[in-house]
Order: structure tokens, then C-alpha cells, then sequence
């Protein structure tokens, strides 16, 4: 059993141990969303992109890979399917469905047809699953098929119809979700024109808002045509206090002709949209006594992991997911216990110390949740190691302060522009464990960022090197090697995917889709070893001379460790020093006499009674160092027995 | 830290110690205990069985000692707890027996002797910690006969002595007793010197006890959580132009976790003694849904279960065996990827808890080497990124590391960086313009703040500066220094456990320790008061009365500002709400009613359609919708001042469900739909046991 336990899909619900602190994110994490794409299909969207001069006559340079061109409407459906793999990968709870409309033929669940014309729901509202993704690409890969479907109706679908198709699968299928989201790809800036189907397309919108049902729109201007919002959706759309702008009029890219660049546009600016805004908190800050504004907490940045395991049950033909239950009992006496008869209590001096559950809530009040401002520092004073956790990016809300968004701009101008920093006190939650923290100005976007900090447990002492500091010459040469292999542009995260999560789903992809597993994983995170070469190899060298020649300078004795040449990986970190054994097993010192001895004096606290000669011996046959005086010997000897 | 200890306390329960001085409402016994619990409870805490203690009382009643038999100088001294690892039976031995008794007869000298007696026999010539301290309040006999063979021989074992004393003079603390008895000032100078002598400790117990004030923290002994090798370039192809360091990496922060509890089970027969909870051990079963079977589900046993992963809702099945097809193969290393400028780090990018690379302690060349790496580092104003894998076959982590060089200490801090999935694409519109509808630019808005607004806040932060502010609780430390701040739940759950476990009949929890929460507010030193006036009317900000709050803003209208209302009123007229649009039209009913019986009869008909959905639902399919409703429900009755209504139909609806659909009730537990709590309507008179008893009891 013990093998399988690292399966155990609810790792330490056995040990009884629950951590306080521990729940902080789920809690947030279980807000799901669902995502609707609404592609219109008329004679525009499916009109193949517009030919253009071949941009390698032009350029006379050959384009390395001819990317291939799609209508508006099969973009759209290509940026979908991208966005379905990646939310298995980042939101695997969360629903999405594809709902094409002003198609000629009409497909609807249930057959309930009749009520939502023209409307063809490809991929109903769902946690995706590998049939629906392979159903979508097997469409994509068959231009005929493709076009059959996306084959447009004589009369545009009514603009109501789609809403409450939406609304419809929203309520049935996404029930009790927080986030519901309507994503309307279209050219088509005014789809009603007459009175009446117009208000019944704005009473049908207004539903969806009361529904809490956000619509993000995609709209796709041409050169010869610009999309006006305020022609049909400035009726339908409501101000939910986020930035509008998708398909932004003014970026350059977006009256592009070029199809492919187009596409790529669509793209990045759904894939921004993919997951939702998750505010981690509202709360409000205090920046002074009797001044306090409304603020929403948020995460820039969230580890992702690869997905749990789970047990799984062969019933047939069915695969099914075994739930796991937990019973609590009575050790002793095997009886179920009751949660009323759940005590917490805290392990001391052998017994248990309780405290009922009004008690504890008591313990762990330490006031409001809040972000109190104490005061304000030089931003030098924040240092790199003073850093706990995730930052979390606090942005003003003006539902609970009116006033709220100029105060805390105001706020954030001043320590932007002065190099300054808050330090607050921050309660995240109710009975949430009190941090301090500093407040951080952030350009990108502009915000304030609370970066919690240490408390004085927090810091763990240094561990004892030895203090040699390197000589100017050497310093020199490595900053050569520094300068040389300098990324002026900095981190930059979107370069860097994580080469085993990319592996972990790729390999579940393969297998769901029963597609062939590929057998090279790209791996963006591994050094650029070509490049290290050719720009730094030379100085490295160099600067391997240079270590040696310090060593000679500084009279140095322990340079166990081939500095050049170390195979990576294949002998470990303190291979050499096994040389070293062999050498003094060479002399025909048997090491083991040594051993009895050295301990037996370790223990009377008698090291300093023995040879220089035995302490070295027995230094050398545990594959340490032996170098250096008598003292350290000692030293070194008693470390190791008192961290044994 | 972790060696071995042994430590005597020596404490005085002469009848005099009945007495108070100096003003105090306690007595001296009482006083000196304050100090005597604390390190007692301090040692408990650790939990180590190699930290042992023993407590000798003198001027005791009776006497009770190994060497009274034969010598009658000892007398009047008993050993309250021999030496033993603290627990709990210890702790409750001696708290009944820390009374001051009816004499002051006894020799002080004699009770040291007795414990130095207990660690010789208890030490042996091992390796120990030895300790004796010695709590007294000066009075009474102290036989200074041979006293300096005393302090040779205390010497000599290795003992560190304290001597704490009561109202005992101390020059550098600040204190001296008024009217001092003779004969006790002749102790104290004897024991002064005595102390002297063994190169012990001697002080006034205020001092002591001020002391224990400041938490302790608790030291952790250095562990790496990496050996291997820093490289630049790959040496595989080209071995000599390859740099290779041995290195180490330690944490250089890491939480510290407070205590945390378990759970136990109260037992259920009433009259069980002392410690009353029960050990809870988990069994977990396994089932899989089954619509045939009783209870819809049936027991899976492990023999019948494989393992495999979620893509999206389909189950991918991975024996074992396969399981190395998704794992991703790793060689443990640092390998540098680049350098980047300092100044261009993004400060957020920093994820997780930081640690410090040096290089392998035992290795000079790599020592020098890596001492040229930060100071190259620090001299180009850089930070290097690099790939870590800590072990074999673990996943790699991203990494940047800036130099740290200190007097007699140089080393790199490693932070965590994201990946590209790890971002959160989150969108935040530009706090310095406002982009209206069109797409026009604004520079002048109530969301932007007014040049007045600017310059009150450019005063008040001026006036809040820390720069010259010292540290709360050490002021040679600067404000908000890591090292002054200490964390306040881990501190006041140690000191809660402490003083339950040391006064278990007094139920009272203890006050909070000040040093606590002293970053909780403004340090007094600042006094913005004029530029906060100033900045206040400037911001003018005004609350959101409670009543508008959960209503959604912007509701009545989109953007173009169109009048859905009124369009909407043919619909609202009818006051009727159909099943398949439930919630628009209950809250857009609900915005257009005046009377309110007409609220009364929405409240029933949305009541009425959630039992009609729960009624209806294929198993629970449909209970996420009837929860929705719900949820819409009481948050309308709440910030409509009408939770009464809800109530009425929650406690009907729980009548409803039982039976066969209980499990719906669950549901409701969950997600809190119970009864309206006075933090939702300061109206509302529930108790949370009331509303606890709602949601589990029948």
C-alpha cells in the first residue's frame, strides 16, 4: 500500500494535521468560469482573405514558412481551439462552448431547434473533453466539411435569438458560476436595424447582465470600414469597471490587410481575455487615520502545477473517476465521530491543549482586513531577499468608497515618481494571519503591488564559508563573461514555458486524442549553449587561468575539484574528493582503525589529543576535506559528528 | 542546537516570598514565576527529550534531598521535580507545589550544592548543557563557608549559573531598593561575587523578566536544500570553456509556521479525567457512482482502481508502469542562462521565498571563484538568471540570483521566477488617463485625481516619512526592519498554549502580548495630522451606504446609456417570473415594484421555482441552478431589508428537501444560504450556533 500513497489524491488527510494557514488559495481557486465564443458567420466572415501581393517578390527575401491564411470565421475557430487547450492546462474546472450563428443550418441540444434559428452550437457549454477537441479539429482539417458548417443563412440570425441562446446555456449548464462570459466575434457593426428586434435584442442583453453574464466583444474592422460600437453594442454592452479595448482601433496591426497578421491579433487579444479578472479579496485601505479608499487584490503571477492523479475504475467499457470519502474515527474505540465532536487542540508537553472554536477565532483576530499604511521609505530599502511569497497587485474600487480611484492614483504618481515605497500592515481576509508589507508602485501595469516581508522567524542564519575574496584580476575577467552573455531586455516570462507542464499535458493530449506521442520535447528553459560558446567561450577560458593562477596567489590547498573538465550529472558534486581517499588507501593506512578512535575521542570531547596525522586520515576516509591546520581538523570532525 | 541540556531551576519559597514589594500587587513568589514559567514553558514547547529540567525549592516546610540524610545543613530544601523532560504530569507536580512555606529557615548555598549534586549525577561526564538558575529574593541564611570551592567546582563541570534575584540593585538597569533589609545587601554583594567568580550571571529579575517580553526565536540549523554545481556553458561539448562551481543553497527566508492544531474527538461519556479528547484516525473510501445501486454509488476496492489524469472532463488512464512517459527527466545543476540589469527587474516577478547560493564550504577554488562571480555581479549592477533543479528528475524552476557581499560575507540570494504559464493575464486600465467609450482620451475626470488632490498627497507622504523613525520593539534597528517585526499569530499562539497549558482552571485568555502589534499602527513619531486635513477634503471620498452595496453598479444601464428600463416595462408589469429566465426578471421585478405585497409575491414565485427546480432535478444536475436562484434570492431580501421574507422560506425549504433530496440541503450549507446573520442585517437576532444548528441539525 505504502507504494501507492503517493496517488493518494488527498495527500495528508491522513495524519490527522490540518493547516491553518493552508487554505488561503483554494478557497479563492474554486470560482470557476465559463466562457461562451459567439462567431457570427455571414458572406464576410467566411470570404477568404483578401490576396495580396506575395510579400517574397517584394522583399526578394524568401519567407521562411508560408503561414496559412484563414477567413475571419475560421480564425475565429482556430483562436478558440488554441484557447480550449490552453484552459485545460491553466483552468482545468473551467467550462467554454463554441456557438456559431447566422449559419444555414440550425443545430441546438435537446433538438430544441425551433427557438434559436440559425444558431449551430458546435461545442456545447463544458468542461472540454477530448471528443469535442478532436471533433473541432477534425473540421479545421477538412476544408469541405468546414465549409458546410460555416455555409451562412440567407437572413442574418436575430440578435435575441443568440442572447438567449446564451442565456439558455448559461443557466442550464454553468449554474452558480461566478465567472460567465460571452465572447462575440463579428464584422458586423449594426446587426439590427429594425425597431423591434432591436429591443428585443437590449431587454435580451440586459437579462444576461442580470444573469452576471459579461460581454466581451471581438470586433474586426477592415481598411475600408471601421467598427462603430456605438451603432448597435454600446446597447448590449454595460460597464463592469474593466478596460474595453480589445481589437484596438488605433494599434497598427489591426487595419492590416494581412490575413495571417490578423489572425495573430485575434489571437493574442482572446488569449488576453482568456482567463478571467479573479480579484483575490476586496478590502479597503487605510492611508491615513480616517482615510480609507476601496481596493480589489489580485495575483500577477500563480504558480500553475501539472494536474493531480486521480484513482480511476474500469466499469465495461466506462472509465470513471473514484471519489475518495474520508471517515474520521475514534483511534481507540473505532466509533465515527461526529464533526460537533471535533475538537481542535495543540500538541504540549505530551498532552493536548484546547481551545473551543469561538476561542480560536478569538486568538487569530488581529482586527478588519485592511491595508494600513504605517509610512513611507526609499525603495532602496526593500532588498532583494526580503520576499516571502507571490506579490499581489492591489487596484482601486469604487464600490464601497466613491473617490477611490483618483485617491489611490494620486497615491501611486507620488511614489512612482519619487522612488518611494509604502510599508502597511495587511490583514488579506477575516482571521487571516497579520503580514507587513511593503507597497510597490508598479508601471506595468500601474498599480501597487504589497510585497509581504519577513518577520525576524522568517530569517534563517547563514551557513559558515570560509571568507576569500576574489582577486581584481579574476573579478575583471568574469565581468567579461558577464557583459558578454547580457539579456538587456531582462526576464522576460513569456519566454520560458515550463518544459514539464508542457510535457505533462502534451503526453495527455496524445493519449486522449490517441494521436502519436511526439518523441522530442522542446525545452525553452535550457541555456543557450551555442550562443554561450561563441560569445563567451574564449573568456571563460580565460578566466579559468585566472582562477588557477589565484589560487597559486592566495596559497590556497584545497582544489579538490577539477574546475574544468567535470562531467555534469555523470560524477557527483564531491566526486573528486573521493580521490582523496584513494590516495591515503594507497598508503596503506587502513581508514577504519581511525574511526573507533576519532568517535571515542569525539565523545570525551578529546579531538585535540589526536595526531594531525589521524585526524587527516579519518577526514580523508569520509571524502573530507583534510586540509588546513590542526584546529579546523577539529573543527571540521565535530561538525560532522554533531550533524550526524 | 541541538546538543543536549540539563538545567536545575533553584527557587527560594521562603515565607517571605509570601510578601509584596516595590509596589507590586503580586507577591515575590508570585513574581519570580512569571519568569520560572516561561522558560519552563519555553522548553516544554520544543518537544525535545534531550532537554531535560529539575526544580529544587529552598526554605521549603519539609525537607527532601539526597544529601540531608547525612548532613543537616540541608535541611529545608526539597526537590520539587526531578531531573526529566518537562511534560505536562510535571508541569501540574510542581504548580501545586510552588507555595511559599511557613519558614525562613534554610541555606540558600546548601540548595545550589543539591543541584550542582543533580547534574553531576544526572550528566555524568557527557556532553551536555548544564544550567543552573537561581531565583531568590536575597533574605534569610546564605552560609558563604567555602564558597570559592564552590565556584571552582561549578567552574570546573562546565555550569553557566544565573542568579536572578528579587529587587536585587542594578546599576545598569536602573534599579535600586529603598530602605534595603542589611543582611540582604550583604547576600547580594556575597553573591555578586560569587557569581563573579564563575564567570556566572547575576541581575535583578525585573530585568529578566522585561526580557522574556521580546519572542524568542526559535533557531534553525542550516540545511541545504541543494549541492551541486553553478555552470556556465555546457561542458559536455566543450569541457574547457566551461564554468563549473561547487555550491550549496540554504534558505535564507522561510516561513515559520505557527503551531498547528489537530483534530481530536471530545469523548462522549462525560466524566472522563484530564485529558478528555480522543485520538482521530482518517480511513478513506473509495466509490464510484453507480445509478443501479442503493445510494447511487458502490465501495471500490484499491485492487480495482489504476491510476490516470483529467484532459478536460476525459479520463486518460496511466498505469504505473507508463508513468515515466509523463514524467520530465532532469540532471540536478544551476545552470546560468544570462544576465540581466538590475535595475530592469521587475520586482513581482519575485515568487517564492529566498535563499542564499555559497559555494561548497570545503572547496577553496570554488569559493574564490564564486566570489568573483558576485562581485563581477555587483560591480555591472547585475542579477544572473538561471535553471535549478535541485534533484534528479525534479521539475526546474527558474531563477534569479543577486549578489550579496557583506564584511566577512559574501554570497548570492536566489528568488523563484514565473514561467510562461504562470502568468495571469489580467487586464488594468492606466490609472494616469481615462479612455472614454469612443476611445477618447481624458486627462481631467473624477477618477483622476485634481491637481489640489496631487499636491495634498505629494504633502502627506512627505510627512510620512519613515527614513528617521527607529524600530518599535529594538530602536538601534530601523522601522520595519525584518529583524524588529515579529510575527504576530505564530507569538500569540505559543503564548495562548503556554498560559492554557500552565493555569488550567482559568479559562480567560491572556492579553495580547503589546510588542505584538506594534506595526499595527502609525508610529507616533509622525504627525501628519494638518497634511492628512488637507489631503481628506482634497480626496473626498464617501462611503458607499450599506444599502446600494451588493447591488451591482451601472446596473440600470449600458453603455450608450439607453434606457432598458423602460423598454424593459411591458415585461416588469406583469409582476410574473417565468422558470427559464428566473433571475433577470425576478431582479428586474423587483427594481420596478412599489408595493410591498407586490415584493412578497416575487419572493414566493422565486421561492416557489427553486423547490420546483430542486423537485425536477435529474439527481443533482439541476441543484446548481436552484442555488443560484437562492443566492439571488437572499441577497435581493437583504439589501431590500426584507431577510425576514427569506428566512421564512429557507426554513420551509428545509422542510421541502428533507427526505429524499437532502442532499440539496447540503448544498445550501455550503454555500452559507442558511438564515440571515446580524453581520448581513444588524436587524437579524441568529446566533451562530442558531444558524449552525439551522444548517446540520434535523
Amino acid at each position: 500500500m505504502s507504494a501507492d500513497k503517493k496517488w493518494d489524491p488527498n495527500p495528508g488527510a491522513g495524519d490527522g494535521d490540518d493547516d491553518d494557514d493552508g487554505r488561503d488559495e483554494t478557497e479563492y481557486l474554486s470560482q470557476k468560469d465559463a466562457t461562451l465564443f459567439a462567431i457570427q458567420i455571414s458572406e464576410s466572415m467566411v470570404a477568404p482573405p483578401d490576396e495580396e501581393p506575395d510579400s517574397m517578390d517584394v522583399d526578394g527575401a524568401r519567407k521562411k514558412k508560408k503561414k496559412p491564411r484563414y477567413s475571419n470565421a475560421e480564425a475565429a475557430l482556430r483562436c478558440a481551439e488554441a484557447v480550449l487547450k490552453n484552459r485545460i492546462i491553466s483552468t482545468p474546472a473551467d467550462m467554454m462552448g463554441i456557438l456559431l450563428f447566422g449559419t444555414e443550418q440550425t443545430k441546438y441540444e435537446d433538438g430544441n431547434t425551433a427557438s434559436y434559428p440559425n444558431c449551430y452550437l458546435l461545442l456545447d457549454l463544458d468542461i472540454p473533453d477530448a471528443g469535442g477537441i478532436k471533433e473541432l479539429k477534425y473540421l479545421l482539417d477538412n476544408p469541405d466539411e468546414l465549409g458546410e458548417v460555416l455555409k451562412p443563412s440567407q437572413k442574418p440570425a436575430a440578435m435575441a435569438s443568440v442572447f438567449f441562446a446564451a442565456n439558455h446555456l448559461f443557466t442550464t449548464k454553468a449554474a452558480n458560476f461566478n465567472s460567465r462570459r460571452l465572447f462575440i466575434i463579428t464584422d458586423d457593426d449594426n446587426p439590427e436595424t429594425d425597431k423591434k428586434a432591436r429591443t428585443s435584442a437590449q431587454t435580451r442583453a440586459k437579462d444576461l447582465y442580470d444573469l452576471g453574464v459579461r460581454i466581451e466583444p471581438f470586433f474586426i474592422s477592415t481598411p475600408t470600414h471601421e467598427f462603430d460600437k456605438s451603432l448597435f453594442y454600446a446597447d448590449v454592452m454595460y460597464d463592469t469597471g474593466e478596460d474595453l479595448d480589445n481589437l484596438d482601433p488605433t494599434d497598427p496591426g489591426s487595419s492590416n490587410t494581412d490575413a495571417e497578421s490578423r489572425y495573430e491579433q485575434m489571437l493574442s487579444a482572446i488569449t488576453a481575455k482568456q482567463a478571467p479578472r479573479r480579484a483575490l479579496f476586496s478590502s479597503k485601505m487605510e492611508i491615513g487615520k480616517g482615510l480609507t479608499i476601496g481596493i480589489k487584490g489580485y495575483l500577477l503571477y500563480k504558480r500553475v502545477e501539472p494536474s493531480r492523479s486521480h484513482y480511476i475504475h474500469e466499469r465495461g467499457e466506462k472509465l470513471q473517476v473514484v471519489k475518495g470519502t474520508t471517515t474520521q474515527m475514534v483511534e481507540e474505540t473505532a466509533q465515527e465521530v461526529a464533526p460537533a465532536q471535533i475538537r481542535k487542540a495543540y500538541k504540549f508537553g505530551g498532552e493536548t491543549v484546547s481551545f473551543s472554536d469561538e476561542e480560536i477565532k478569538k486568538i487569530r483576530n488581529f482586527g478588519e482586513p485592511v491595508v494600513r499604511i504605517l509610512g513611507f521609505k526609499p525603495q532602496s530599502e526593500l532588498q532583494f531577499w526580503h520576499n516571502m511569497r507571490p506579490s499581489i497587485f492591489i487596484y482601486p474600487s469604487e464600490d464601497d468608497y466613491t473617490g477611490s480611484t483618483r485617491t489611490f492614483a494620486a497615491l501611486w504618481n507620488k511614489l512612482f515618481k519619487s522612488k518611494l515605497m509604502g510599508v502597511a500592515w495587511f490583514i488579506a481576509r477575516r482571521h487571516a494571519a497579520p503580514v507587513l508589507t511593503a507597497v510597490w508602485p508598479s508601471a506595468d501595469p500601474q498599480g501597487l503591488v504589497l510585497i509581504p516581508l519577513p518577520f525576524a522567524d522568517d530569517i534563517r542564519q547563514n551557513p559558515d564559508v570560509p571568507h576569500i575574496v576574489a582577486p581584481n584580476h579574476l573579478i575583471d575577467r568574469m565581468q567579461d563573461v558577464i557583459r558578454q552573455l547580457h539579456m538587456p531586455r531582462g526576464y522576460i516570462p513569456e519566454k520560458y514555458p515550463n518544459p514539464a507542464l508542457q510535457k505533462h499535458y502534451k503526453v495527455l493530449e496524445a493519449i486522449a486524442l490517441e494521436e502519436e506521442l511526439p518523441e522530442v520535447f522542446e525545452d525553452k528553459t535550457v541555456p543557450k549553449y551555442k550562443n554561450i560558446q561563441k560569445h563567451a567561450g574564449r573568456l571563460i577560458e580565460e578566466w579559468g587561468e585566472g582562477l588557477d593562477q589565484s589560487m597559486s596567489e592566495l596559497h590556497l590547498t584545497r582544489p579538490q575539484i577539477e574546475v574544468h573538465g567535470t562531467k555534469r550529472g555523470r560524477e557527483p558534486a564531491g566526486g573528486a574528493a573521493k580521490k582523496v581517499k584513494k590516495e591515503i588507501d594507497a598508503d596503506g593506512e587502513p581508514t577504519d582503525v581511525y574511526n573507533g578512535e576519532v568517535k571515542a575521542a569525539y565523545d570525551k570531547n578529546a579531538l585535540n589529543k589526536l595526531t594531525v596525522t589521524v585526524l587527516k586520515g579519518w577526514l580523508g576516509s569520509k571524502g573530507m576535506s583534510s586540509s588546513g591546520k590542526k584546529a579546523d581538523l577539529v573543527d571540521r570532525i565535530e561538525e560532522y559528528f554533531e550533524h550526524k | 542546537m541541538a546538543e543536549k541540556q540539563a538545567t536545575v531551576y533553584v527557587i527560594d519559597l521562603a515565607a517571605s516570598m509570601g510578601q509584596r514589594h516595590s509596589e507590586r500587587t503580586e507577591t515575590d513568589l508570585e513574581y519570580a514565576q512569571q519568569y520560572l514559567w516561561d522558560r519552563i514553558t519555553a522548553t516544554v514547547s520544543n518537544g525535545r527529550k534531550t532537554d531535560t529540567i529539575a526544580v529544587v525549592g529552598f526554605r521549603t516546610d519539609g525537607s527532601d534531598n539526597s544529601l540531608v540524610h547525612d548532613d543537616s545543613s540541608y535541611e529545608n530544601i526539597t526537590v520539587l521535580s526531578p531531573m526529566s523532560q518537562f511534560l505536562m504530569p510535571q508541569i501540574r507536580g510542581l504548580q501545586g507545589r510552588l507555595q511559599p512555606s511557613h519558614t525562613d529557615a534554610g541555606d540558600g548555598i546548601s540548595a545550589l550544592v543539591i543541584a550542582m549534586d543533580i547534574i553531576e549525577k544526572y550528566c555524568k561526564k557527557l556532553k551536555y548543557i548544564r544550567n543552573i538558575v537561581f531565583l531568590t529574593n536575597g533574605t534569610g541564611v546564605y552560609d558563604f563557608d567555602g564558597i570559592d570551592d564552590i565556584a571552582k567546582q561549578i567552574k570546573g563541570q562546565g555550569i553557566k549559573l544565573t542568579v536572578l534575584g528579587i529587587d536585587f540593585d542594578d546599576e545598569d538597569f536602573g534599579f535600586q531598593e529603598e530602605n534595603k533589609d542589611s543582611n540582604k545587601a550583604k547576600n547580594e554583594t556575597a553573591l555578586k561575587k560569587f557569581c563573579e567568580d564563575c564567570e556566572g550571571i547575576f541581575g535583578t529579575i525585573a530585568e529578566a523578566i522585561e526580557e522574556i517580553q521580546l519572542p524568542r526565536i526559535k533557531k534553525t540549523r542550516p540545511v541545504a536544500s541543494f549541492k551541486g554545481q553553478l555552470t556556465i556553458g555546457d561542458s559536455s561539448s566543450n569541457p574547457n570553456s566551461t564554468l563549473v562551481i561547487d555550491v550549496e543553497r540554504y534558505p535564507r527566508t522561510m516561513v515559520a509556521k505557527p503551531p498547528s492544531a489537530s483534530s481530536y474527538a471530545v469523548a462522549s461519556e462525560e466524566n472522563v479525567e484530564g485529558d478528555s479528547l480522543q485520538k482521530i484516525r482518517n480511513t478513506r473510501t473509495y466509490q464510484v457512482e453507480d445509478d443501479a445501486a442503493p445510494g447511487k454509488s458502490i465501495d471500490v476496492g484499491q485492487e480495482d482502481m489504476a491510476k490516470g489524469y483529467l484532459y478536460g472532463r476525459t479520463i486518460v488512464p496511466i498505469s504505473a508502469e507508463d508513468q515515466d512517459v509523463v514524467k520530465f527527466e532532469t540532471i540536478a545543476g544551476l545552470d546560468i542562462i544570462g544576465f540581466i540589469p538590475k535595475s530592469g527587474f521587475d520586482r513581482p516577478l519575485s515568487l517564492s521565498n529566498t535563499n542564499i547560493i555559497v559555494a561548497s564550504k570545503v572547496n577553496d577554488k570554488a569559493i574564490v571563484a564564486l566570489s568573483s562571480l558576485i562581485h563581477g555581479l555587483y560591480e555591472l549592477d547585475s542579477l544572473a538568471v538561471g535553471r535549478l533543479v535541485t534533484k534528479a528528475d525534479k521539475p526546474p524552476t527558474m531563477v534569479a540570483m543577486a549578489p550579496v557581499i557583506e564584511p566577512d560575507y559574501e554570497c548570492l540570494v536566489e528568488v523563484q521566477l514565473p514561467f510562461a504559464e504562470d502568468i495571469r493575464q489580467n487586464k488594468f486600465a492606466p490609472l494616469d488617463v481615462v479612455k472614454t467609450v469612443t476611445g477618447k482620451v481624458m486627462n481631467k475626470h473624477r477618477l483622476l485625481p485634481s491637481e489640489e488632490l496631487q499636491e495634498a498627497m505629494d504633502d502627506y507622504i512627505d510627512s510620512m516619512d519613515l527614513t528617521n523613525v527607529p524600530g518599535l520593539n529594538d530602536p538601534s534597528l530601523s522601522f520595519a526592519q525584518p529583524d524588529d517585526v515579529f510575527s504576530p499569530l505564530l507569538h500569540r499562539i505559543q503564548q495562548v498554549i503556554r498560559a492554557r497549558a500552565t493555569n488550567t482552571d482559568e479559562n480567560r485568555l491572556p492579553d495580547i502580548n503589546p510588542v505584538l502589534t506594534h506595526y499595527s499602527t502609525i508610529p507616533q513619531e509622525l504627525t501628519p495630522e494638518e497634511d492628512l486635513a488637507r489631503l481628506k477634503s482634497a480626496a473626498d471620498i464617501h462611503p458607499v451606504p450599506a444599502k446600494a452595496k451588493g447591488r451591482r453598479t451601472g446596473r440600470e444601464k449600458p453603455l450608450s446609456g439607453l434606457d432598458v428600463t423602460k423598454l424593459l416595462e411591458g415585461y416588469t408589469k406583469s409582476l410574473r417570473i417565468s422558470k427559464d429566465n428566473a433571475i433577470p426578471e425576478f431582479l428586474q421585478a423587483v427594481e420596478s415594484v412599489e408595493q410591498k405585497a407586490d415584493i412578497e409575491s416575487l419572493v414566493r414565485q422565486m421561492g416557489d421555482i427553486v423547490k420546483s427546480i430542486v423537485k425536477q432535478s435529474v439527481a443533482d444536475l439541476q441543484y446548481g441552478q436552484a442555488l443560484e436562484c437562492l443566492r439571488v434570492l437572499r441577497q435581493e431580501c437583504i439589501s431590500l431589508e426584507i431577510f425576514e421574507l427569506y428566512d421564512a422560506f429557507v426554513k420551509e425549504l428545509k422542510q421541502f428537501v428533507d427526505g429524499d433530496r437532502r442532499d440539496f440541503w447540503s448544498k445550501v450549507r455550503k454555500e452559507k444560504l442558511g438564515l440571515v446573520l446580524p453581520s448581513e442585517d444588524e436587524r437579524s437576532t441568529v446566533t451562530s450556533e442558531e444558524s449552525n444548528r439551522f444548517y446540520y441539525g434535523r
